[in-house]
């Protein structure tokens, strides 16, 4: 009885706040929904520059030559956030030697066997195909990402002879590619990122080949949630300790 | 933007609500939510669920301006969507992490709370 009154004594301050909070959110809703409709759709666009000049981009499909070509720095930046976010998840826990042996399961391992030789087929497909319609280093990463969560659940037991130092040089190789290509493009126009004339596409595609793997790892090291192995005697010491 | 749009339905042409309507209306919806999500959750948790709807709605509301009015599709946005995605599932993993972390040490904070109550008078 006592414990009930002193709960009700605690909720009841607690709802004028809410009360506002959710008028507030109202207003928010019908300010957002009065902008939205007051938008007019035939206004010019950056779209209609990006068509213009897509017979210079070096690839036919227009989305591609907005994030490797027009906006390339974006690109470079948000693989960079990518590698940070799985710098900071490797910092924030310790890492692991010893996982738990998943059960043996015959389906799903005959399951993985098939599906990863189709996986990987499929993001050949989907980064070839960003050349001229829908796909790319993006689509073609995240299949790989989703091709990593699948082995990482498994075999993981099995995976632990994988070099450390192999993960590392996938995670920076994008963003390494990214900045190498910009910083040389700077050497030879003296522009960041203006690809010189005739090298578009082979550019677009070494990047994007360097991007969808290095994506893909980060994806599946992201779904891990902590530093899979470490190698070296650092980690021995520390453990000693 | 066009509340109306006009559709064929066998000869006949039949006023109806436009589909990037509906779509932009949605995604306020969910960021409006998601934004009150944020809010009132105490939980770490539903605080990265409601950040991540709200980065849903955002994203549908950008892929149906880049609709416009059916006419032209504007690739722009459509790359600033999917540049968002992988930053969102990154936040989020980091977010996560976070989380952990914190919980960890809240726990560890509160075993030791209780442990000193324990030890007093």
């Amino acid at each position: 009885m006592k414990n009930e009154n002193k709960r009700k004594k605690n909720r009841a301050p607690l709802l004028l706040p809410q009360l506002l909070l959710w008028t507030l959110l109202t207003v928010l809703a019908i300010v957002l929904v009065w902008a939205f409709l007051g938008t007019k759709s035939s206004h010019p666009r950056l779209g209609h520059l990006v068509a213009g000049e897509l017979a210079h981009a070096g690839v036919k499909s227009e989305v591609t030559a907005v994030l490797l070509n027009f906006r390339s720095y974006d690109t470079l930046l948000e693989c960079f956030v990518l590698f940070l976010g799985v710098v900071g998840i490797w910092s924030l826990t310790p890492p692991r030697l010893s996982w738990p042996r998943p059960k043996t399961n015959p389906v799903l391992n005959s399951l993985v066997q098939l599906l990863i030789p189709l996986m990987v087929i499929v993001a050949g497909y989907l980064l070839w195909s960003g050349s001229h319609q829908a796909g790319g280093a993006f689509q073609a990463g995240a299949i790989l990402g989703g091709m990593g969560v699948l082995i990482w659940l498994a075999a993981r037991s099995r995976l632990s002879p994988f070099p450390h130092s192999l993960l590392s040089w996938g995670l920076i190789l994008g963003p390494a590619l990214f900045i190498l290509v910009a910083c040389s493009c700077l050497l030879f126009n003296q522009v960041f990122f203006h690809y010189p004339d005739g090298t578009s596409l082979i550019l677009i595609t070494i990047l994007e080949m360097g991007a969808a793997l290095s994506i893909g790892l980060s994806l599946a090291v992201l779904f891990v949630g902590r530093r899979p192995w470490i190698f070296g005697a650092d980690y021995e010491k520390g453990r000693k300790k | 933007m066009d509340i109306w749009c006009r559709l064929r339905k066998g000869k006949e042409k039949v006023k109806a609500l436009s589909p990037s309507l509906i779509y932009g209306l949605t995604g306020l919806f969910l960021f409006v939510i998601g934004c009150g999500g944020l809010l009132t959750c105490a939980q770490l948790l539903r605080k990265i669920l409601a950040a991540n709807i709200m980065a849903s709605g955002v994203f549908l509301f950008l892929v149906t301006i880049a609709y416009g009015d059916g006419t032209f599709l504007d690739p722009v946005p459509h790359a600033m969507v999917l540049t968002g995605i992988v930053v969102s599932v990154s936040s989020t993993g980091l977010a996560l992490a976070l989380a952990c972390r914190a919980q960890e040490t809240a726990n560890i904070d509160d075993i030791q709370h209780r442990s000193s109550e324990e030890d007093g008078p």
